[in-house]
């Protein structure tokens, strides 16, 4: 009996101890994280948008698990980055930063970063390469300021005109199908973007860009957004339907 | 064993006791991050960093510590370590952390660590323990280097990121090498040429 109370005190006494010290090393690292984690993020949003002067990170809106972030310049929404993840890679999600701008019936697509993903090295992974010399190719490169098409991004593959990474056709219909999904979210939230901008007292002047929201209103491509507008559950049906009927276009081709 | 010269504890373990080559210890995550020589360092250094760690705690707990409940009372000092370093390299080498990704908590079962605490750790003074655990680790991170090397330079035609084989290969390098079944090619190689020269 003795000795199983031995047993508890250690063991209670070695657990408490290594709390402690966990405790102490969190309250040490847990600013470095935060910083490190808004860095990256921050790293990203400079890498996919034209320049900005606000803190897109702090005006981030969250869309059905997507995030947002709206890039001002000198109050004018000059862009919008948006998180996108595609469960559909070659070996599960594919999370990237899409950045886009212009007008969000017809934007302009100003390049992404891939931020996760667990594709193959050496076949999926070049979805993140950069070209090595000036003026040089990539899979990346196709999408920088390439102007969105109305039926949406395909690969060659599927009829469209990206061309696919050699063997590794799963990984880039991601990238595609991101785009895709980043360029809806564009213009579903286009009036909220914009608006956060008069919300702003140093923007009251830049009353142009209130214009965007009205087409936004009269989609061309979306024809379920309208209903959508009021409810969150709304939202999350027009985006689970309007998937598999890509898949479906996809399939057909 | 404790009648070993402290020079002995800590060559042992570089080559006549490497953890991985030798013992065969902690094939998993050897095989899982040698895809690049800055990985394989980085898990090395993570490794001898927590091996030389819970060695010294659990040798310095090693008679207060009931044998009855040893493994529960190392697994808890393992597992404080490893959480130390996965914090800190999140916080101040977020590239790294990124690119080892789940396997550094994953050091948590890693066979060699609670091996040595077990084996070594459990039976000997503080000082010696340390240098058995800065020796198993130099010893894991030399493999894990030596693995991530050969297959660096075939899969990808580089070395710590430097292009060494010139555009040509690296256009077109030989992938399985960075693709796991490479990962078990080399390993089993390398094993088998250590096992020949242990004999000869």
């Amino acid at each position: 009996m003795k000795q199983e109370i031995r047993y508890v005190v250690v063991l209670t006494l070695i657990s408490v101890v290594a709390a402690a010290l966990l405790a102490i090393v969190n309250q040490v690292t847990a600013d470095p994280i935060a910083q490190a984690r808004r860095a990256k993020t921050l790293n990203a949003l400079q890498k996919v948008l034209p320049p900005f002067d606000n803190e897109p990170d702090q005006e981030m809106i969250q869309v059905e698990g997507s995030e947002i972030y709206p890039a001002r310049k000198d109050g004018k929404l000059v862009g919008v980055a948006v998180k996108v993840t595609d469960p559909k890679g070659y070996a599960g999600d594919v999370t990237f930063m899409v950045g886009l701008k212009g007008d969000p019936n017809a934007p302009i697509v100003n390049g992404y970063d891939l931020l996760a993903h667990k594709e193959t090295p050496g076949l999926g992974t070049k979805l993140a390469d950069e070209p090595k010399k000036p003026n040089a190719k990539t899979f990346k490169t196709q999408f920088n300021g390439l102007a969105f098409p109305a039926d949406g991004l395909k690969v060659v593959k599927d009829g469209g005109t990206i061309d696919a990474i050699t063997g590794a056709t799963i990984s880039s219909r991601t990238a595609t199908n991101s785009v895709n999904k980043a360029v809806e979210l564009y213009k579903e939230k286009a009036a909220e973007l914009a608006s956060g901008a008069a919300a702003d007292p140093a923007a009251a002047p830049a009353a142009d860009p209130a214009a965007e929201p009205a087409p936004a209103e009269e989609p061309t491509a979306v024809p379920a957004a309208d209903p959508a507008a009021g409810s969150d559950d709304g939202d999350d049906k027009v985006n689970e339907g309007e998937s598999p009927e890509g898949e479906q276009e996809v399939d057909n081709v | 064993m404790s009648n070993q010269s402290l020079g002995s504890v800590f060559t042992r373990g570089l080559i006549k006791e490497n953890p991985l080559l030798v013992l065969l210890l902690g094939m998993c995550p050897s095989l899982a991050v040698t895809t690049s020589v800055m990985n394989g360092l980085g898990m090395g250094v993570a490794v001898i960093f927590v091996l030389m760690c819970s060695n010294i705690v659990i040798s310095l707990l090693r008679k207060v510590i009931p044998s009855a409940v040893r493994i529960p009372a190392f697994v808890v000092v393992i597992a404080s370590f490893v959480t130390i370093v996965d914090m800190v390299m999140e916080g101040f080498a977020p590239d790294l952390h990124a690119a080892l990704g789940v396997f550094i908590p994953l050091i948590v079962v890693n066979c060699i660590i609670l091996a040595r605490a077990e084996a070594f750790a459990s039976k000997n003074s503080v000082l010696a323990s340390a240098i058995d655990g800065l020796g198993m680790g130099l010893g894991f991170t030399l493999a894990l280097v030596l693995v991530s090397a050969v297959r660096e330079i075939l899969g990808n035609g580089s070395i710590l990121g430097i292009n060494i084989l010139g555009e040509g290969f690296a256009a077109s390098p030989v992938l399985i090498m960075i693709l796991p079944p490479g990962g078990f090619l080399t390993l089993g190689i390398i094993i088998a040429i250590m096992n020949k020269l242990r004999r000869a």
